[in-house]
C-alpha cells in the first residue's frame, strides 16, 4: 500500500479508531499485527509468506542461539540465520541479475552460456526486513538482546506497517522494549503496554506526516518531469542543464525518501511507537563520514555495526580500514538494487570515505586546521562535499552507461553554454521555482533545527492553517497518477 | 484535547477541498476555454471535415499532412485532430454533441487497450484474492455517477490558472497548441525517438497490469457503441483503427486481457458492420517510438501519419 494514496488515509483512519476502540492490550497487539500484515498483503499478495518465513525462522534461531551454551552451535545457528535471510534476498533480488552476469561473461568467452532469466517479482520491503531480523538474531548471538518473548511480538517487530517497505530499518533492541510497560525511567515491564493515542504524539505525529506527504507529493512528484526529459536522454544537453538536473535528481530523492521516512515516523508516533530518525540536513554534511551520519541513517548505522566493524572497523591496518570502507560501501550500493549503477554509486562514495580517511591520517593538522571551524571554512566544505555527493548521484539515477559517461563529462568539464538551459527553464518553471522553494526551506530547517517541534507547537488555528496550506499545495499539485517512492523499488 | 486535533485535522480536510472545488468550479470557463474557443467557432458551411478523435495515441498524428494526403487523393478536407490526453469513449462521450454540431463528414477513432481496461500496478500475477481491486470498486467516484473530470489531473488545471493569472504563456509545459490539433499539446519531449528498446521499458517505468473487463460490463465499450451509433445517425461516416502498442507493452499483458480486446473489436465490427483496422503491431520494428505506447511526434514517424491519410482515403474512395 502506497502512503500517498487514500488507500492508505482510509487504512490509517480504521487502525487509529479501532486501536482506540478495542481496549483488551493482547487484542491491541494482535490487531496491530493483523493490520500490519494487511498492510502488506494488499500489494505484495502471496509474497507475504517470505515474510512469514524469515520472521519463523528468525524467532526460533534466535531462541536457540540464546538457550544453547555451546559456542559453535551457536555458530552454525547464526550462519542458518544469515543463510536463510541472505539466501532469501540473494534469490529474489540478485538471481536474475547473477544469471546476466553470468551469461554475459560465458559469452565473452565464447562459452555459449544462455540461461533463461527467472523474471521473478521483487518483494516488496524485502531489503529491510531482512536487515531487521538479521540485526535480531546477530545481537542475540552477541549477547546484545534478549530474544522476543512471543512470536506475535517478533512478527510485529518484523512487520510493523509504518517502516516495512522502506525503513527506517529499526533494531529490536529499540522496537520490541516499546511493547512492554514501562517502570519507572528505565526499566521495562513484562506486561504487554496499552496502546493509547496520546494528545502531543498525535499532534506531533501529524505534523511530521504533514511534512513527509509535502515533500514526497509536492516537491518531489512535481520537480521529477524536468529530472525525467534530461535523464531519459541527456546527450546533447549542455553543462548547466545536466548539472541543474542533478541538483533536481538529489533534491527529488532527499525529498521522496526522507517524505517516507517522515511519514512513517509520524504515523509510528502516532500509535505511540518511536523510530529512529533517518536523515539529518544530509546536504549540509562537510564531510563524506558526516554526510553518511546524515543520510539513511538507519542504513548506514546498521552497515558500520554488522559489516564494518566484523571486518575489522578502523582496528586493523589503515590500508585494511580503506579496504573496509570500499567493501562496505560497494554492499551498500548494491543492498540498493540489482544493477551496475548502484554499485558504481556504492563505490564512489567508498572512493569519498577512503580517500577522506586517508587524507585524515596522513595530514591531521590539515584536518584539525581551524579554517575548516570556521564559517568560511564549512561553506566550502559543504559545497565540495555536496558537489561530489551530487556527482554520485548520476550513476545512481542514469541507467545507460553512454549516458552517465556523456553526464558525468558534462558535470565535471563545464562547457560555458546557456542557451538550451534558458529553453528548458521556460518549460519547466515549476520543477525549477520548486528546486529553489525546496533549498530555501531545507536551509530554513537546518537554521532553525526542529521545525517539527516549532509547528507542533503552534496554536491550533495556525497549525490548522498550516495543514490545510500542506493539504491545498498537494492537492492542487497532484496530477493524478500517485508516483510510487522510489526506495520501494530496493 | 484529542477531540479538538482531531476536529482541526476534519477542518482542514474541508477547507481544503472547498477551497479546490471553489477553484475549479468558477474557474472551469476558463480552464476549458481553448476547448470551447474550438468548439464555439464558425466553420466555412462548404468545407467539408473530418475530426481525428482518441487519446494521447492519436495525439501524434499529424492533421496537415493527412489534410494534405487526403486532398491530394480524393478531395479537399479540413482535418483537425481532437484527441486528449488520457481520453477514453466514457469522456469522450462528452463532448459527443459538440462534435456533432460541427457537422463533420468523417470521425476518425483510434482506440487501444486502455480504452477499456482499468490499471492495476504491482504484481504480474495475484494469486490470492487482491483487496486493491475491491477497494477501488467501493470508493470508485465514478461509479456513484459524479463528475471527476477536475479529479484527474488537478496540477494541469492549477498550472492553466496560474498560467491565466500571471500571463505566462509557458507555465504548462506542455502548452504548445497547433490550430488543428487544438486539445492535444506538444512540447520538445514529445518529438524525442528512443531507439534503445531497454530505454523504451525504463521510460514506461511502471507499465500497467491491464484488467479488460467483460463486455457486459464494460462502461466504456458501451459508450464506444453510443458514439458510433450517436455519429452514424447524423450521417457521419466512422473510421475506426487501433493505435499502435510497442511490443514489450504487448507482451506486458495477459493473455486474458489481449483475448478480451480482440473479442470486443470483432464484436464492434460486427454490430455497426464496420472495418476495423488494425496497426497494433505495425511498427515494431521502426524507430519511431518515444514510449512503449507512443510513437514520437517527429517527422522521421510520419509512417503512422501516411498510414492513417491511407485508410481514410481508401474509405472515402469506397
Amino acid at each position: 500500500m502506497l502512503f500517498n494514496t487514500i488507500d492508505f488515509v482510509v487504512f490509517f483512519v480504521i487502525v487509529l479508531t479501532s486501536i482506540t476502540i478495542i481496549k483488551h492490550r493482547k487484542f491491541q497487539h494482535l490487531f496491530l499485527l493483523s493490520v500490519s500484515y494487511f498492510f502488506f498483503y494488499y500489494s505484495s499478495n502471496y509474497l507475504i509468506v517470505l515474510l512469514i518465513a524469515s520472521t519463523i525462522l528468525d524467532f526460533y534461531i534466535g531462541k536457540e542461539i540464546w538457550n544453547t551454551k555451546d559456542i559453535t552451535k551457536k555458530k552454525i545457528l547464526l550462519i542458518a540465520s544469515l543463510a536463510g535471510n541472505l539466501g532469501l534476498l540473494g534469490f529474489f533480488k540478485y538471481a536474475d541479475f547473477a544469471i546476466l552476469q553470468f551469461n554475459f561473461l560465458g559469452n565473452y568467452f565464447d562459452l555459449a552460456t544462455n540461461i533463461p532469466l527467472l523474471n521473478l517479482a521483487l518483494p516488496i520491503g524485502i531489503s529491510f526486513y531482512t536487515f531487521q531480523t538479521i540485526s535480531y538474531t546477530v545481537d542475540i548471538y552477541r549477547g546484545k538482546l534478549e530474544p522476543s518473548r512471543s512470536m506475535a511480538e517478533f512478527a510485529l517487530f518484523v512487520s510493523f506497517f509504518p517502516q516495512l517497505v522502506a525503513g527506517p530499518i529499526v533494531r529490536a533492541s529499540e522496537f520490541l522494549p516499546q511493547l512492554r510497560e514501562k517502570i519507572g525511567d528505565s526499566k521495562i515491564g513484562t506486561k504487554l503496554r496499552q496502546i493509547t493515542i496520546e494528545e502531543k504524539n498525535l499532534k506531533l505525529g501529524i505534523t511530521i506526516m504533514a511534512f513527509g506527504f509535502l515533500k514526497k507529493m509536492f516537491f518531489a512528484d512535481n520537480i521529477s518531469p524536468f529530472v525525467n526529459e534530461i535523464f531519459t536522454n541527456p546527450i546533447g544537453h549542455e553543462s548547466l542543464t545536466i548539472i541543474l538536473a542533478t541538483i533536481g535528481f538529489g533534491i527529488q530523492i532527499y525529498a521522496d525518501f526522507s517524505g517516507y521516512s517522515d511519514i512513517a515516523i509520524g504515523a509510528a508516533l502516532i500509535l505511540g511507537f518511536k523510530l529512529p530518525m533517518n536523515f539529518n540536513k544530509p546536504y549540509f554534511a562537510t564531510s563524506p563520514s558526516d554526510f553518511w551520519k546524515r543520510w539513511h541513517i538507519s542504513l548506514s548505522s546498521w552497515l558500520r555495526d554488522y559489516l564494518y566493524i566484523p571486518l575489522g572497523g578502523n582496528k586493523k591496518s589503515k590500508n585494511r580500514t580503506y579496504l573496509n570502507l570500499m567493501t562496505v560501501m560497494f554492499l551498500g550500493g548494491l543492498w540498493h538494487g540489482a544493477s551496475w549503477n548502484f554499485v558504481i554509486w556504492g563505490v564512489l562514495h567508498g572512493v569519498y570515505l577512503a580517500i577522506h580517511k586517508l587524507m585524515s591520517d596522513r595530514f591531521p593538522k590539515v584536518a584539525s586546521n581551524s579554517f575548516f571551524k570556521s564559517k568560511i571554512g564549512k561553506i566550502i566544505s559543504v559545497i565540495v562535499m555536496q558537489y561530489l555527493v551530487f556527482l554520485a548521484w548520476i550513476p545512481f539515477r542514469v541507467s545507460d552507461i553512454d549516458h552517465i559517461l556523456y553526464s558525468i563529462q558534462k558535470y565535471v568539464l563545464f562547457d560555458f553554454q546557456i542557451s538550451g538551459v534558458m529553453n528548458l527553464n521556460s518549460l519547466h518553471k515549476i520543477s525549477i521555482g520548486l528546486m529553489v522553494i525546496f533549498l530555501v526551506l531545507n536551509y530554513v530547517s537546518y537554521k532553525k533545527y526542529n521545525l517539527h517541534e516549532i509547528i507542533y507547537r503552534l496554536k491550533t488555528s495556525y497549525w490548522v492553517l498550516f495543514l490545510t496550506t500542506v493539504m491545498v499545495l498537494i492537492v492542487f499539485f497532484f496530477d493524478g497518477n500517485p508516483e510510487d517512492f522510489i526506495y520501494f523499488r530496493f | 484535547m484529542i477531540k479538538k486535533i482531531v476536529l482541526s485535522v476534519f477542518v482542514a480536510f474541508v477547507m481544503t477541498f472547498t477551497i479546490f472545488l471553489l477553484f475549479q468550479l468558477t474557474l472551469q470557463n476558463e480552464i476549458y476555454s481553448i476547448q470551447k474557443d474550438f468548439y464555439s467557432q464558425n466553420f466555412e458551411h462548404q468545407s467539408k471535415k473530418i475530426f481525428l478523435i482518441g487519446s494521447s495515441h492519436v495525439g501524434q498524428i499529424n492533421a496537415t499532412h493527412i489534410e494534405e494526403y487526403v486532398s491530394k487523393k480524393s478531395q479537399a478536407y479540413e482535418v483537425y485532430n481532437l484527441a486528449d490526453t488520457a481520453d477514453k469513449p466514457k469522456s469522450r462521450l462528452n463532448s459527443l454533441n459538440k462534435i456533432i454540431s460541427l457537422k463533420p463528414d468523417v470521425v476518425v477513432y483510434g482506440i487501444g487497450y486502455r480504452d477499456f481496461t482499468e490499471p492495476e500496478k504491482m504484481l504480474k500475477e495475484n494469486i490470492l484474492p487482491n483487496p486493491q481491486s475491491i477497494f477501488e470498486r467501493i470508493f470508485s467516484i465514478e461509479l456513484y455517477g459524479i463528475n471527476t473530470e477536475f479529479f484527474e489531473n488537478p496540477k494541469l488545471n492549477t498550472l492553466k490558472i496560474l498560467q491565466g493569472i500571471i500571463g505566462i504563456k509557458t507555465l504548462v509545459s506542455d502548452s504548445i497548441f497547433e490550430e488543428n490539433t487544438p486539445f492535444y499539446p506538444y512540447h520538445k519531449t514529445k518529438t524525442d525517438i528512443i531507439v534503445k528498446q531497454s530505454e523504451i521499458q525504463e521510460n514506461d517505468f511502471h507499465v500497467e497490469k491491464l484488467i479488460l473487463k467483460p463486455n457486459i460490463e464494460n462502461t466504456q465499450v458501451q459508450a464506444l457503441n453510443k458514439i458510433i451509433s450517436e455519429l452514424e445517425k447524423n450521417n457521419i461516416k466512422v473510421i475506426i483503427f487501433i493505435t499502435p502498442h510497442n511490443k514489450f507493452y504487448r507482451d506486458s499483458l495477459s493473455v486474458d486481457t489481449k483475448e478480451g480486446f480482440n473479442l470486443l473489436i470483432s464484436k464492434l465490427a460486427q454490430n455497426h458492420n464496420i472495418k476495423i483496422f488494425n496497426f497494433i503491431d505495425s511498427y515494431d520494428n521502426l524507430e519511431i517510438w518515444r514510449s512503449t505506447n507512443h510513437i514520437s511526434h517527429n517527422p522521421k514517424s510520419s509512417i503512422y501519419s501516411e498510414d492513417i491519410a491511407k485508410i481514410i482515403v481508401e474509405e472515402l474512395n469506397n
